[in-house]
């Protein structure tokens, strides 16, 4: 970081919060926006929503990253989840030749709220997180929230499937 | 020609509902369709709901999968018509659908599986908007794979159970 930041708070449920960069949100979809179900799917991706005629892979980070209540506050499909805002997020790839950019959608409790980031902010991630930190790229501490961590989005959305390997349907008796 | 079968004709891709999930095969995937009723219930075999015989006398295994693609030992109650597919080796694959639909004139814009949903365990090798709604893209044959695979793995789960009761798995 040099000199200050501007970016969004995000609260994304059971008392987990984080922040991704001024240009990295696009939209906000405030009102419990529809969730396409996709079978075969990892629990912390609830659905797809369809956003300005694309289909934008949805996360719940709660479940993703196993932090507050996250097995009460979500089911696989997510359509009951609590989080019902979602923000658009611009997920920017810009790794050597192969640069690439793609969208997705985070799952709120709140709208997201504009914060300003200073370098003397920078601290060390909370041990609750350590076992996540390759989904963020840095960290602060907030007046109010305490250390908050930044996104890092494109490792967010790239996150292998839990199901990788598995190669078989499920019996439904 | 009936209307049916002229818009077949004219149509690239069909597309099946599984409960509130359609996907979408290519339509020279889709054999034939065959009425639920046909289906010989007598003769099941493996985790198939039964085996149906097709016009050119050959049979088919017949599944269920509900919208989350279980394989299901019963068709879901809104789920009658049976879809035969190639499985891409020659064979054929019956899946029980709710609706199956000839796709002609629509826009299906693709899009390919977002890498935090990619997964081995999927036959799906896409989505697509289909007026508006979110669709999968799979084949016969992946979908023949899918369920050989479900299959496999449910018989390896009972027979390991079986062997347990018998006391010969320790």
């Amino acid at each position: 970081m040099s000199g200050h930041a501007q970016g969004w708070l995000l609260r994304l449920g059971g008392g987990l919060h984080a922040a991704i960069g001024a240009r990295e949100l696009l939209y906000v979809l405030p009102d419990e926006p529809q969730l396409h179900a996709i079978p075969l799917v990892p629990p912390h991706v609830p659905g797809v929503l369809v956003w300005e005629n694309f289909i934008v892979p949805t996360l719940d980070c709660q479940l993703l990253l196993q932090v507050g209540d996250a097995a009460a506050a979500g089911t696989s499909t997510g359509l009951r989840s609590l989080r019902s805002i979602a923000a658009i997020v611009a997920m920017g790839n810009t790794t050597g030749a192969q640069a690439s950019t793609g969208i997705g959608a985070l799952l709120l409790v709140h709208v997201p709220e504009q914060i300003e980031v200073r370098d003397e902010q920078e601290c060390e991630l909370p041990p609750a997180l350590h076992a996540h930190r390759r989904f963020f790229s840095a960290c602060f501490e907030h007046a109010e929230m305490g250390p908050v961590p930044i996104l890092d989005l494109p490792r967010l959305f790239t996150a292998p499937s839990a199901r990788s390997g598995q190669g078989r349907a499920i019996l439904n008796h | 020609m009936t209307e049916l079968a002229q818009q077949f004709q004219a149509a690239q891709y069909a597309a099946l509902s599984f409960g509130r999930f359609r996907v979408v095969v290519p339509l020279q995937d889709l054999h034939s369709l065959e009425p639920l009723l046909d289906v010989d219930t007598q003769q099941r075999n493996g985790h198939g709901i039964g085996i149906i015989e097709l016009r050119d006398g050959c049979t088919a295994r017949v599944y269920c999968l509900d919208e989350l693609f279980s394989l299901c030992d019963a068709p879901p109650s809104d789920q009658r018509i049976c879809a035969v597919l190639d499985d891409g080796a020659e064979g054929q694959l019956c899946l029980v659908c709710g609706t199956v639909e000839a796709l002609s004139g629509e826009v299906l814009t693709d899009f390919p599986m977002p890498a935090c949903m990619t997964s081995t365990a999927t036959p799906l090798a896409g989505l697509a908007l289909l007026a508006g709604r979110v669709v999968g893209r799979t084949s016969g044959a992946a979908l023949a794979q899918f369920v050989a695979a479900g299959s496999a793995a449910a018989a390896e789960a009972i027979c390991g159970v079986e062997q347990l009761l018998d006391g010969t798995l320790v």
